[in-house]
């Protein structure tokens, strides 16, 4: 078992963070951030070509980060693997001792460095976690074919709670769990009366008992940033007052860490709320004050 | 340069002629013709008459106040739309249209001389 | 039906050479409807091609997607150096097919099928998958409406009934939910959609029709 479903199957409240792979070769950009936060989190997400631009690829990334002593959260997105492609990549993480997995969309690749990609979306998240959710449990392949070997694998989707449809979310999420999700990593949370409010629906639908639901927060540097959260990314919501928390800041840095550990604070008393999940996009090195402030310091220990 | 001019029985022709008569016109030719009204024209009317023309001025009634009601406003996007064709293919040939009752002619004035612009 | 644009007429230009004498051939069906291709713009490119000093006349069939009329302008088309066809990529090839030796260009860009949602505007509704299931969907394609071809519910992109990668896009998986909701249907959403058989699609490669019951 992954020391991530350990640490959730104990009852302890989870830490994860997202590592974002480097544009290059340079494998030390990945070891310098997994050093940075490897005591301060239980696993760590790396990201699948975020936002379809080109990066050093999850599956080796992880295995950086496996050599570094911190358990990675492999992310595998539909946009640009076909099943054949994704099934074999699953395979070869688990033959490399990957043990966790995020199964997501993807990002368009309109939006990415190469919008004049072809896509591929074969499958969507939800058929992928079926997909691999079989190859573990009923050891075959999509196609029916038995494949050989133990398959050890915690396996994982998102949610956006504050995407629309809203009404539609929490179906989703039961989609989700019902193909294998056994833990959920959420979109950011900034407005904490309408994550309530989904988690109450959660609850209400049981799912809260079925996957552990990790909260994702991100800390944000700058009022221009926490604007541009509000304004351009979908699927994150932000309440005015944050934002005229942000203005009058003395320092936007500070606040910014703030704001992200109240929120952690307040995300610990929701009940179904497993965990968090930082976001700390191209500042990972917060990390640990993050962890640190929230009482979240030291990770509990892994058998 | 050859211009030719259209207008329409109600206001447009009686203000070309008003704008025929002066004497001192810029252009070396100018013929200019009648028609019910502006409606009426078409694209490949347009184009034909820039066959052989050098452009073309469409006088009509003023948009909110056509005598037919959608004339003046169904020249005036078919003359865009002439115009966008030409810039796309680099032809130095134009449209243009102006919005006149038949005693005022300082709006063909005005619209004329866009052509005597783009001819330099 | 199928919708094209022309091509910008500076690269329809680059596919001449001076003194030839060029045919615009004009299709009746798809292309006039969506006004890329129509007798109407033939006549205008072919316009636009004399007053650019070329010697051009031009000519529309009914469609050129088939033989028997691409065969009836014969006559124009053999007298002709060059033709511009304003056919969608059908009709190209077809045209290519029956005269071989002539030299063709296609004049418009195909790109979709789709509906004329309102005057001037002209929208993808069908992408072609060989399995058509839209009544799972509230009469929504999402494999072609939804820019991910999502077949189990909105990614995190939607936003306000938009779909993130343009804002004048609609969320396919919004309109989805919007009617299957008015109609009282939701429960239709619950079940998970297995991962889809795409060889019926173009990924199975060219696709072939054939009716024996038909056949001579």
């Amino acid at each position: 078992m992954s020391a991530l479903q350990e640490i959730l199957r104990r009852g302890e409240f989870a830490v994860t963070a997202e590592v974002g792979p480097p544009k290059g070769v340079n494998r030390e950009v990945i070891e310098k951030k997994c050093d940075q936060i490897c005591d301060f989190v239980d696993a760590v997400n790396i990201t699948d070509n975020q936002t379809a631009i080109v990066r050093l690829s999850s599956f080796a990334s992880c295995l950086i980060a496996k050599d570094k002593g911190i358990e990675p959260v492999m992310q595998m997105v539909c946009r640009d693997r076909n099943r054949i492609a994704l099934q074999s990549d699953f395979l070869g993480a688990c033959a490399w001792g990957v043990e966790n997995f995020l199964c997501l969309s993807g990002d368009h690749q309109s939006m990415g460095n190469h919008p004049q990609s072809k896509n591929v979306f074969d499958v969507d998240s939800i058929q992928l976690l079926q997909i691999l959710k079989n190859m573990r449990d009923e050891k075959v392949f999509q196609n029916g074919e038995p494949l050989k070997g133990e398959i050890k694998a915690f396996l994982g989707a998102g949610a956006s709670p504050f995407a629309d449809p809203l009404e539609f979310r929490v179906i989703r999420l039961a989609k989700k769990i019902s193909a294998g999700a056994q833990f959920i990593q959420t979109q950011a949370v900034f407005d904490l009366e309408i994550f309530s409010r989904f988690m109450e629906e959660v609850r209400k639908a049981g799912l809260d008992k079925k996957a552990a639901i990790l909260a994702g927060v991100i800390p944000v540097k700058s009022l221009s940033a926490l604007r541009y959260m509000q304004n351009e990314v979908p699927g994150v919501v932000v309440p005015d007052s944050l934002v005229e928390r942000m203005k009058k800041a003395k320092d936007p840095k500070e606040e910014g860490v703030r704001i992200c550990v109240e929120t952690i604070e307040q995300l610990k008393k929701i009940e179904g709320v497993r965990g968090v999940h930082i976001m700390a996009i191209s500042w990972e090195s917060i990390v640990p004050e993050i962890v640190k402030e929230a009482n979240l310091y030291p990770r509990p220990e892994r058998s | 340069m050859k211009v030719v001019a259209l207008g329409c029985d109600k206001s447009g022709y009686p203000a070309l002629l008003r704008w025929g008569e002066k004497e001192l016109l810029p252009f070396e030719e100018v013929e200019v013709f009648s028609i019910p009204c502006l409606g009426l024209v078409t694209e490949e009317m347009i184009f034909q008459i820039l066959e052989n023309s050098d452009a073309l001025l469409l006088a009509g009634c003023p948009l909110d106040s056509c005598h037919n009601q959608k004339g003046s406003r169904g020249a005036y996007l078919k003359t865009k739309r002439v115009n966008s064709l030409l810039q796309e293919a680099d032809i130095s040939k134009k449209v243009a249209i102006a919005f006149v009752t038949s005693g005022k002619i300082g709006e063909i004035e005005k619209v004329s001389e866009e052509f005597i612009w783009r001819e330099k | 039906m199928i919708i094209a644009e022309r091509k910008p007429i500076k690269e329809i230009f680059s596919f001449l050479v001076p003194g030839e004498k060029v045919l615009v051939l004009g299709c009746g069906t798809c292309v006039t409807v969506c006004m890329s291709g129509g007798e109407k713009e033939a006549r205008e490119l072919s316009s636009l091609l004399h007053l650019k000093g070329w010697e051009a006349e031009d000519s529309t069939i009914e469609r050129q997607c088939e033989p028997e009329f691409n065969l009836k302008a014969k006559e124009e088309i053999t007298h002709a150096d060059t033709i511009i066809s304003l056919a969608c990529g059908v009709g190209v090839q077809t045209l290519a097919e029956y005269f071989p030796e002539k030299k063709i260009f296609p004049g418009l860009n195909t790109t979709f099928m789709g509906m004329p949602k309102e005057q001037g505007l002209w929208e993808e509704r069908c992408w072609g998958c060989g399995n058509c299931t839209v009544h799972l969907f509230g009469y929504i394609c999402p494999v072609t409406r939804c820019a991910k071809s999502l077949l189990n519910g909105p990614c995190g992109g939607s936003k306000s009934g938009k779909c993130e990668i343009k804002p004048d896009r609609d969320c396919a998986w919004q309109l989805i939910y919007d009617r299957l909701k008015k109609e009282n249907k939701l429960e239709v959403l619950y079940a998970i959609q297995p991962p889809r058989d795409w060889s019926t699609s173009h990924y199975g490669g060219q696709r072939k029709m054939i009716r024996e019951d038909v056949r001579l």
